[in-house]
């Protein structure tokens, strides 16, 4: 789990049943209000409750029915969702590992090489690029290349929306 | 007979440990301290690790398994297809998640057992929710 908002569902065996997906964002926020600072339009908000509304009720028809439940896809999903990462990706995550290591020990310099150096392995990894852009500008959601990068996904997600049955795929503006 | 110093490892997402590094391509684990550091064994077949067993090529035991027990991190992670980074200043090395074979917790579809503690400071594990649905959220407070 590399991302805020996201959930993954566990059963009574401790198997997961539905891998870590984005559970009550969207890419709304993209298009409305202040980005930098997280605010949403009326229409984007209700957006984004429409989709929690529609989350939230395939969770509790899994709480009911359990591996019944349509949405507790299991196995082949769940094993879709791991697959193996590519060797650029895999050495983009060791390099990751060692710069949060440096940077529990207060190496930021160091931890600055690392990540950049998994930023040129992984360069379509969020959470390098916003490790890296942050570790400068601590708490600002917006540092660094971050809001020009959104822009350039185009059509692409930035929130995969969850793959459950109702839940829109695209934010539809109204402008 | 080689100076000894320490090093650090970071085995996947195992918390960092102290190990022996005596010059050369990556430090050495002592075979007894192999499993909290790297969650693999040593054993006749192999090397073994929740449920999983990799046979090492008989061309390449010695180099995996020095004369005094203690392994090869580098030879390990090759292995396993593991990338292996260092940072020489701190004298850290991680291995990294395999890019040609699953781990074994990976493949039986069970979540990792984590544990973290609740808003009262108490240890909570992932398996002391055994038996009854978990669904598990990240969030943020903006």
């Amino acid at each position: 789990m590399t991302n805020v908002p996201s959930a993954v569902w566990i059963d009574e065996e401790g198997r997961v049943v539905r891998p870590t997906e984005n559970c009550g964002s969207s890419d709304a926020w993209r298009f409305s209000g202040d980005r930098g600072a997280g605010e949403m339009t009326p229409e984007a908000a209700a957006d984004t409750n429409e989709r929690r509304r529609i989350y939230l009720d395939a969770v509790r028809d899994w709480a009911r029915n359990g591996s019944e439940s349509i949405h507790a896809v299991g196995g082949p999903a769940v094993h879709a969702a791991w697959a193996l990462p590519t060797l650029d990706e895999a050495r983009a995550g060791a390099c990751f590992r060692l710069a949060t290591y440096l940077l529990e020990i207060g190496d930021r310099a160091s931890a600055r090489r690392w990540l950049r150096e998994a930023a040129v392995l992984a360069p379509r990894t969020w959470r390098v690029k916003r490790e890296l852009w942050t570790l400068d500008d601590p708490g600002n959601l917006a540092a660094g290349d971050f809001l020009s990068e959104v822009d350039a996904l185009g059509d692409d997600h930035y929130y995969e929306p969850p793959a459950i049955s109702g839940m829109p795929r695209q934010f539809t503006r109204r402008d | 007979m080689a100076s000894e110093a320490r090093a650090t490892l970071i085995y996947e997402d195992l918390a960092p440990v102290s190990v022996t590094y005596s010059g050369g391509d990556a430090p050495r684990v002592p075979s007894d301290q192999l499993a909290s550091a790297t969650g693999w064994e040593l054993r006749p077949e192999g090397l073994c690790a929740a449920g999983e067993c990799i046979v090492v090529p008989p061309d390449r035991e010695d180099e995996l398994v020095g004369h005094d027990g203690d392994v090869n991190v580098a030879v390990l992670a090759d292995l396993r297809g593991q990338p292996l980074v260092h940072d020489h200043a701190h004298g850290v090395w991680v291995v990294g998640r395999s890019s040609t074979s699953p781990n074994a917790a990976l493949a039986s579809g069970v979540a990792a057992d984590f544990a973290l503690p609740d808003l009262d400071g108490t240890t909570r594990r992932l398996s002391d929710y055994r038996g009854r649905k978990v669904l598990l959220v990240t969030w943020a407070s903006w």
